[in-house]
């Protein structure tokens, strides 16, 4: 059958990442990053002004949210949050800008599996696009061991169904040093160290994929646009 | 300016730079710090250096970080004091004094009123402490700054604004031979724009928008696409 | 303390406002349409159902419908609930700028409500699963993405859409037990409507008596009042909002209700024909692409204006195919009625103003046999007090509402059902 076929070459695989830059008109960078067909979206804003309890002269503060798209953020969301208000934390070079707020959103489009991962790998992408000094950027990955003790990287949700254990892990880009670990489950050290292997050398295909599309943003971005703008100059804007 | 297209990401180190920094005194600008010994990126983007020895990451930022000299618009959003308080975009609030204005005294005070845009000259700009902006030049005269009277006022991207004030941006001097008009153009990515009638003044802020994405092969095509406009 | 800057606000300076004003007196808008012009509206919808994305111009917005079962309210224990969300303050940032934007968002939210709740637009006694015990509880969420002006459009398509894009899974109650059915073992069940809501907006300035429909963020910042219009598909007014400080007179609202009430009737129009090409789509193994398509530039478009365009052609069939659809009969009595009401409703009209403010009566007669099962109980729309006021007509209506209640539980043949079940 080919849709085992596709399974099985999808177990070592990072499913297919897309992203589109500034999507959104009015903050000062946003990302709609997918990575499969799990979609979240994320914006930020910085620097920007600080409320006077959380200022401090040493750095800036930032700020960080997830929003899921259903009801109000429960105990997952925040947790999710927390982790990567984490990284985030650690990647952002915070005395460039003292006295000041850098706001990170992150908003859940569509959730089929690894969210945290993308979640934290938009708000990278968000953080580059708008300038947000960093001392570097990150990628996280997910994977899982599945009831068979196989390793799925990436899995989509119908994968995650049936898992002994789950993984995100997080890398910076400089020296390769992990910024987050999360496991679920039970495993064998063993088994962690491999799985964090794997997820290093995907980490390093993410990283890949950012430079690319930024190197496109910068690149080409002119073109791009002009030849949209060309379709709207079609009809030129006051004809009374 | 070297249109060196490869990308630099954050943390990376920028060899280049250090080299260059051992024969001469070199300025890092946005995007660039120093490590100890080294240079890295903050930014993503493509590096670009500037002759003789200026070095900055290019990177289509939206947000406005404040720096001394920058020719900004402002709109005033409150009295306070001897102060009003300015809307520049950026982090803070700016500030500018009753007596930054031309013939200003104590009891000549400035008409000023919350909505009003200014065109002001940013005077000290550190991150530490917020901005303060003046109307004048150092001899006490306004010369182009001052409020804005009437006109259109639009948010573009701080490139833009830049690429505008270049003086080699054949831009607005395409413009010119299209229409006569008013333009103050701040480098914090706003733009005030004035011409003879309100169909002439939105030609020409659509024209401007429609640079924001173009290259400069584009520019002479959408000046001659808004002269087709106006005579419509 | 000082009104927060950190997301730019257009059309709060002075010269940004008398430029719209005098550019409003002119006929002219800045992106170049007419005062009458719409934006294109394009509408996504996710892989789960009960999602979807809607964008006008550079407003996003998306739309999220849940559902779980809870406790029914004393007062109406045999209807289920529906719950509306707004939220303003995720990547939209508009929660940053609290000074100018808690009004907007008590409005919206106020707007959503009336739209969606007070004008009973779900049928929630069928969601009722035990009386007095359980009941679905749906669940809203809006989350605005971007706002570049008309959030409250955009909310209302989105939260319409979402509604009906959305499916439940069924239950069966029995012995005291609720037994829900996962989506393998029986079908999901999509929501039951009265009728379908959507809202159009007006600007409105001092210095002009033409008002700008779907204003743009610098235009509704300018503007010095604005009307929001909620009709619905059989165009009966179910909300209006009419805020702000320019003196507006009649004749001006009345000019934008009935154009209003025509775009509320192709949006509902093309809300169906979206759905019915997601519909086919997801009938095709591995084509449910989801929200990725707001990424994939060449993704097919649910846009307004690329489906709407073929309407002409596709209606008359699509009218066919809902009537077979319909498997309950209008009773003629209620469809007499019916007529007899929008009739007498109608003829005060031409006093007020020149042209005839509803389209033929012809059309509205074949549309109500059309959509039989919804129209029944279209009588339990109730008129916001606004409403009444701008159109006093509309108090006849009510007459004939409180009549004949019997009719209806005959057509809800689901809802029915569902009662049979309980009992």
């Amino acid at each position: 059958m080919s849709k085992t076929d596709i399974e099985e070459a999808s177990k070592d695989k990072l499913r297919e990442m897309h992203c589109k830059f500034n999507a959104l008109s009015r903050c000062d960078g946003s990302v709609m990053y997918s990575q499969g067909a799990t979609v979240v979206i994320a914006a930020v804003l910085g620097p920007i002004e600080v409320k006077t309890q959380n200022l401090s002269i040493e750095g800036s503060y930032l700020e960080c949210n997830y929003r899921p798209k259903a009801g109000l953020p429960q105990v997952k969301e925040r947790i999710r949050e927390a982790a990567i208000r984490d990284v985030l934390e650690l990647a952002l070079l915070s005395e460039a800008y003292p006295r000041a707020k850098m706001s990170v959103q992150v908003q859940e489009l569509e959730d089929r599996g690894s969210i945290d991962a993308c979640a934290l790998n938009a708000a990278c992408l968000a953080m580059l696009i708008g300038g947000l000094p960093l001392k570097y950027s990150f990628a996280a990955v997910h994977c899982i061991i599945n009831e068979q003790g196989e390793f799925v990287l990436d899995p989509d949700q119908n994968e995650t169904l049936h898992q002994q254990a789950s993984f995100t892990f997080a890398f910076d880009s400089v020296d390769g040093n992990l910024l987050l670990v999360q496991t679920k489950g039970a495993f064998k050290i063993a088994q962690f160290n491999d799985i964090e292997c794997i997820c290093r050398a995907a980490s390093a295909e993410i990283f890949e994929f950012y430079r690319r599309n930024i190197a496109k943003y910068h690149g080409s971005s002119a073109e791009q646009a002009a030849a949209t703008k060309e379709g709207s100059n079609g009809d030129p804007p006051m004809e009374t | 300016m070297s249109t060196n297209t490869s990308i630099i990401m954050p943390g990376e180190r920028v060899t280049i730079v250090e080299d260059a920094a051992k024969s001469k005194r070199i300025i890092l600008g946005p995007g660039l710090r120093r490590v100890d010994e080294k240079v890295v990126a903050t930014k993503a983007g493509p590096l670009r250096h500037k002759e003789p020895n200026t070095f900055w990451v290019d990177n289509y930022q939206r947000r406005y970080v404040p720096a001394r000299g920058d020719l900004i618009i402002g709109i005033v959003k409150a009295r306070a004091g001897d102060l009003y308080r300015v809307d520049i975009g950026a982090a803070d609030l700016a500030s500018i004094s009753y007596l930054a204005f031309e013939a200003a005294t104590k009891k000549n005070r400035p008409d000023l009123n919350p909505g009003d845009l200014l065109y002001a000259r940013v005077l000290n700009a550190n991150a530490d402490i917020e901005p303060e902006l003046v109307c004048v030049n150092s001899n006490g005269k306004r010369g182009k700054l001052g409020v804005l009277q009437d006109g259109f006022f639009f948010k573009c991207s701080l490139n833009l604004g830049r690429l505008l004030l270049r003086e080699s941006c054949p831009a607005l001097a395409a413009l010119t031979e299209e229409l006569p008009y008013e333009i103050a153009v701040g480098v914090n990515g706003r733009i005030w724009v004035k011409a003879h009638s309100t169909r002439e003044t939105v030609g020409l802020a659509n024209a401007i928008m429609t640079l924001e994405q173009a290259g400069y092969a584009e520019i002479e095509k959408i000046c001659g696409n808004l002269s087709g406009v106006m005579q419509a | 303390m000082f009104m927060n800057a950190n997301l730019f606000e257009p059309g709060k300076s002075k010269p940004e406002r008398n430029f719209i004003q005098g550019a409003v007196k002119q006929n002219t808008r800045f992106d170049g349409r007419k005062s009458n012009e719409f934006r294109d509206v394009k509408l996504t919808f996710g892989a789960d159902w009960g999602t979807v994305a809607v964008s006008i111009g550079e407003t996003k917005v998306l739309a999220q419908v849940s559902c779980d079962i809870g406790t029914p309210s004393s007062a109406r224990a045999n209807e289920g609930t529906l719950f509306l969300n707004v939220d303003i303050k995720g990547v939209a940032f508009l929660d940053e700028a609290q000074a100018t934007h808690d009004q907007r968002f008590l409005t919206l939210n106020s707007l959503l409500e009336r739209t969606f709740k007070s004008s009973r637009c779900l049928d929630l006694e069928s969601l009722c699963i035990a009386v007095e015990q359980s009941v679905w509880c749906v669940r809203v969420d809006i989350n605005v993405l971007n706002h570049d002006g008309n959030l409250y459009d955009a909310s209302t398509i989105a939260a319409l859409a979402a509604l009906m894009h959305f499916r439940r899974p069924e239950v069966s109650y029995v012995e005291e037990e609720i037994r829900t059915f996962s989506e393998r073992e029986r079908e999901l069940l999509p929501l039951l409507f009265l009728h379908y809501p959507v809202s159009v907006t007006y600007c409105v300035y001092k210095s002009s008596s033409q008002p700008l429909v779907d204003p743009t963020l610098l235009e509704e910042n300018a503007a010095d009042s604005v009307i929001v219009l909620s009709f619905n598909s059989y165009q009966e007014l179910c909300t209006l909002n009419a805020g702000g400080t320019a003196p507006t007179n009649v004749r001006t609202i009345m000019q934008c209700a009935r154009s209003a009430a025509s775009r509320s009737k192709a949006l509902v129009q093309f809300i169906r024909k979206a759905l019915e090409l997601d519909a086919e789509r997801r009938q095709q193994p591995n084509q449910v692409a989801g929200l990725v398509d707001l990424l994939n530039e060449s993704a097919p478009q649910l846009s307004f204006k690329h489906l709407m365009a073929e309407q002409g052609q596709t209606e008359t069939n699509k009218a066919d195919q809902l009537s077979g659809d319909e498997p309950m009969q209008l009773q003629e009595t209620v469809s007499e009625e019916q007529t007899t009401d929008t009739s007498t409703q109608k003829i005060p009209e031409p006093q007020m103003d020149d042209s005839s403010w509803l389209p033929q009566e012809q059309n509205l007669s074949e549309e109500q046999q059309v959509d039989g099962v919804q129209l029944s109980s279209k009588q339990e729309v109730p008129t916001t007090a606004k409403a009444g006021k701008s159109k006093p007509n509309r108090g006849k209506n009510k007459f004939v509402k409180k009549q004949p209640p019997t009719p209806r539980k005959q057509n809800q043949s689901d809802s029915e059902e569902e009662v049979t079940q309980i009992i």
